[in-house]
């Protein structure tokens, strides 16, 4: 795995989108990744390597990323997350009238 | 290998990727109608000056009719037809400018995360943490302020419609059928004119008041949901 990171702090949209994928097709080569998650290549490459540090995903043998159990709890502990904030919105219905 | 941690004081909730989606989905939906309300915001002016300039050019003529000894009601039946076409003015004025504010209104667009959207999850963050909360926190108050000012601007429009119909229909009563010129005054026309309108938008001046309270509402929970969201962190 390439080291080096997002430069700044990891956007978590495209880190949930690459689980997403992930757990979609079990594992990916990356190509396929950068294309199904919309990324390019090289922005993958970094996302891949700080995904790899934390344990969310490993490389196989044949060069294909695989997802790891704390990847995938992570995922869903990141909608769990989010959903805490979203759930407690209320919209009111608005109509406007001219 | 390190575990995803959540720091968040808030009540835990189990729901499914679903959930959030429909969540943002409801909520970009009622940005679509603050994105309405803004297209009123910036066609505010323009309805003012259509709705004011009729009635500026309405009081114009009616001014030089009134030099040229044409307009008087009480008087003669021309000087009520004269009357009757000055009130035409601001009539249209406010037809013209409510039809102006409805085109500007309908024409906005809407619906264009709907796509993007279509990604689930991860696109529904991704749409939660790009979306500008103060640019958006700001429209929703100027959304409110200009439709106050554009509901009371089309009420005093009404009443002025109404004052002057009342004027010169009782004008008209009192030269034909009673022979007097002028059976009401003008303080009396101008609080019947108020009740008048208030029964005819009556209805409309209390769903007015009650989607102005829940824009309110709706302020006070995205300012707090932004300021949860800047504040919370996710961490791996």
């Amino acid at each position: 795995m390439n080291s080096g990171e997002p430069s700044s702090k990891p956007d978590l949209y495209v880190i949930a989108r690459i689980i997403k994928a992930l757990k979609e097709k079990n594992k990916m080569n990356k190509t396929a990744l950068a294309t199904s998650t919309g990324l390019a290549y090289d922005k993958l490459v970094k996302y891949l390597a700080w995904m790899y540090e934390k344990g969310f995903v490993e490389v196989d043998e044949n060069g294909a990323v695989v997802l790891t159990k704390a990847g995938a709890e992570a995922y869903d502990e990141l909608v769990q997350w989010i959903m805490r904030y979203v759930g407690q919105l209320k919209f009111p219905r608005l109509r406007l009238r001219t | 290998m390190a575990q995803p941690k959540i720091k968040s004081g808030m009540k835990d909730q189990m729901l499914s990727e679903e959930s959030v989606v429909l969540k943002v989905s409801e909520l970009m939906e009622t940005l679509d109608h603050i994105k309405r309300y803004n297209a009123l915001s910036r066609s505010l002016k323009k309805f003012a000056f259509i709705v004011i300039g009729s009635i500026a050019i309405s009081l114009a003529v009616g001014i030089i009719l009134a030099i040229l000894g044409l307009e008087d009601t009480a008087r003669s039946p021309q000087g009520f037809f004269y009357g009757f076409m000055l009130l035409l003015i601001p009539l249209a004025g406010l037809a013209v400018g409510v039809f102006y504010v409805r085109r500007q209104v309908n024409a906005t667009k809407t619906g264009e995360w709907k796509e993007k959207l279509s990604g689930g999850f991860p696109s529904a963050l991704e749409i939660l943490m790009e979306l500008d909360w103060d640019k958006t926190l700001d429209e929703i108050s100027m959304g409110k302020l200009s439709y106050t000012i554009y509901g009371l601007l089309k009420t005093a429009a009404y009443w002025l419609v109404a004052f002057l119909s009342l004027q010169l229909v009782a004008n008209a009563f009192a030269l034909y059928f009673l022979h007097k010129p002028a059976i009401i005054g003008s303080v009396f026309s101008v609080a019947f004119a108020l009740i008048i309108v208030l029964l005819v938008l009556g209805k409309d001046l209390l769903r007015r008041y009650k989607e102005i309270h829940a824009m309110d509402m709706l302020l006070l929970e995205l300012r707090w949901f932004s300021l949860e969201l800047r504040r919370a962190e996710f961490q791996t």
